[in-house]
């Protein structure tokens, strides 16, 4: 019996400690749940709807507010692309984005391919029969590389639909699995940093340098009719998106986010780096001109500002993946 | 790169001498020992956690990690400059990866990849300071210990301490930065304790047995594979100082021709380098100077 004295005390003690690694845990997942829903799915549901907006505007005799419309949606498309997971917890998703958008993708001219399909009279539903014909780049063609006509709006409503399915499947599919996303945090966690890399790494590398002429292989050749949406212009906003998700990821007011998560972890130094650089990215992207189009000089603060943002990520992962050596299990045998 | 306080050590999963490691090598060591010789003694005890060679290892661990954090890790380079190194000189070639294997496929390859080539690099460095004789010269004073503690693990002079720490440097950042690169940020490191999950799983509980007079073995099959804590003690024998050099893994040895199963050799507990060595590495000063001083004489009498 004496054994049961301390046991007792051991056990009594242990229930606060208990209840305390609960609370703190649950506490630890408030940014998660924050990223998830004031985020990830929060910019899904807005594209959501600037997509019912362009299809409305389809009716609007305005060009300008059909224009603003299409504006718009690209960069809801920008914030959703940015930080998109979903392809990650449903295999039908790992193909919604190039559903969405085929920018980047095969070598066929999407433009010329709808202007041969808009001389015809085949119907739209019929002659826009490739998933290709149907994306961000076809309605940037449709709507404003020729006169707005009947057919045109015909084949941009098609267009349209298919690509607001597709973002109403992207919004339920978060929807469906926030749970699976909280249920491993970590993995989580990962996934929304890696798509910032990614996106971050390919807007500064296909939507500027590759535009601009500041890659290696084509210095000095700016092009801007190899940007994403040559017709509308709307490629800016679209870059602008992709910012303003990383903002509301990592920026220091839109707390709780991955900085929290990052600064419980592992300390402000590694992620204060990413924040700066992004902040520098964000002011290049405001004080770019207006009448920017692509130029080199004008886009070398910003592609420097994304540069800059890559290798301080890079540098915050590998630090906090912890492969430091320890000196003491360097040592020999 | 962060170094651990002596008594942190013992704390922490990732360290050879975590408590829990300590205590699961000393229950297997009380089992062996009253199986095969007998009922443990105070005086037995005594002798040997208390002989010239355990004191040394004592006063030793101390005085290495006060070196360690005064003058290696200040100025040691860390796996995390190499792995950006590598990512930076990657990303200057080619477009970074994003390749899009499962989460769970990317830690466990992750893992298993420093695992395996920590492993191999720890086999061949290992090696090269047998082979090599002016590395030979250093890597004695690991060999000079008579009588076998876990903390004769780290009676190591201090270059031979440099030359692991940028093996490890160089291992793990190579890894990390190929993996970043491939990966981007799915990168997670799968580990028990703290400490990689296949070194803790394959290696950690015995491996405090290895350096001891407890001739644990795996028996013939499983010594190709895996280095049993008998092996290392062979290793530690005049005789077969150049065999079993592995520290996980003996498949290192049985693939290059250096493997020796326990069961091949008598036991005869004589460690160490032979007689009258030990003395020329008795105390801490000697270890440090002794091998400088062999060098110098070599040179001289070349």
């Amino acid at each position: 019996m004496k054994i049961f004295t301390p046991l007792s005390a051991i056990c009594l003690l242990s229930v606060p400690l208990v209840s305390h690694a609960q609370l703190s845990n649950a506490q630890e997942k408030d940014p998660y749940a924050s990223i998830y829903d004031h985020v990830i799915q929060h910019n899904a549901d807005n594209a959501v709807q600037y997509c019912t907006d362009l299809q409305t505007s389809l009716d609007s005799k305005s060009s300008d507010v059909r224009h603003r419309a299409f504006v718009q949606l690209a960069e809801g498309w920008g914030r959703v692309q940015a930080s998109y997971i979903l392809g990650d917890y449903d295999m039908n998703a790992m193909d919604y984005p190039l559903m969405v958008d085929y920018f980047h993708s095969g070598n066929e001219d999407i433009h010329e391919s709808i202007e041969r399909l808009v001389a015809r009279d085949s119907k739209p539903s019929t002659a826009l029969y490739k998933n290709s014909y149907k994306t961000m780049g076809a309605i940037d063609s449709v709507m404003f590389s020729g006169e707005w006509s009947e057919r045109r709006k015909e084949f941009a409503e098609v267009m349209v639909a298919n690509v607001c399915k597709r973002f109403t499947q992207i919004s339920d599919g978060y929807k469906a699995n926030r749970d699976a996303f909280l249920f491993d945090v970590d993995r989580g966690l990962s996934l929304v940093v890696n798509a910032e890399i990614e996106h971050i790494y390919k807007t500064r590398d296909w939507r500027i340098a590759q535009v601009s002429g500041l890659t290696k292989a084509n210095l000095g050749e700016t092009k801007p009719e190899h940007q994403q949406y040559p017709y509308s212009e709307a490629s800016w906003a679209f870059i602008g998106g992709v910012l303003e998700t990383n903002k509301q990821l990592l920026g220091e007011d839109q707390q709780p986010n991955v900085a929290t998560i990052a600064y419980e972890k592992h300390g402000k130094e590694g992620i204060h780096a990413v924040q700066v650089a992004l902040a520098s990215s964000l002011e290049a992207y405001k004080n770019t001109p207006v009448d920017h189009n692509f130029n080199l000089n004008d886009m070398i603060p910003i592609f420097q500002g994304l540069l800059d943002v890559q290798k301080a990520f890079y540098r915050h992962l590998v630090s906090q993946i912890g492969v430091s050596a320890n000196l003491i299990d360097a040592d020999g045998d | 790169m962060a170094i651990d306080t002596p008594l942190a050590l013992l704390m922490n999963g990732s360290n050879r001498i975590f408590w829990g490691y300590l205590i699961v090598s000393a229950v297997i060591a009380i089992i062996w020992y009253v199986f095969k010789v007998g009922a443990i003694s105070a005086p037995t005890l005594k002798a040997y956690w208390f002989n010239a060679d355990s004191k040394l290892d004592y006063r030793y661990f101390v005085f290495n990690w006060v070196f360690k954090a005064l003058f290696i890790v200040p100025v040691l380079l860390s796996a995390n400059t190499v792995a950006l190194w590598i990512l930076n000189w990657l990303n200057s070639i080619s477009e970074p990866l994003f390749l899009s294997w499962y989460y769970r496929d990317i830690i466990v390859a992750y893992t298993l990849s420093l695992f395996v080539l920590g492993d191999f690099s720890r086999y061949w460095l290992h090696r090269w300071l047998h082979t090599n004789r002016w590395l030979w010269k250093f890597h004695q004073v690991h060999h000079s210990a008579e009588s076998l503690n876990p903390l004769t693990f780290y009676r190591l002079h201090p270059v031979e301490i440099m030359l692991f720490a940028l093996r490890n440097a160089l291992v793990a950042g190579v890894v990390t930065g190929i993996f970043v690169f491939c990966f981007g940020a799915r990168l997670n490191l799968y580990s028990v304790l703290g400490g990689n999950a296949f070194v803790v799983i394959l290696f950690s509980f015995t491996g405090n047995l290895r350096h001891s007079h407890i001739r644990l073995s795996y028996g013939r099959w499983l010594e190709r594979l895996l280095i049993s804590p008998a092996q290392h003690q062979v290793h530690h024998q005049q005789k077969n100082i150049h065999k079993n050099l592995g520290s996980v893994l003996a498949l290192w040895d049985w693939v290059f021709g250096t493997l020796r199963l326990s069961k091949d050799v008598p036991l005869d507990q004589k460690f160490g380098l032979g007689r009258g060595k030990r003395e020329k590495f008795d105390g801490i000063v000697k270890i440090i100077i002794q091998p400088f001083f062999d060098i110098y004489r070599s040179i001289r009498r070349n």
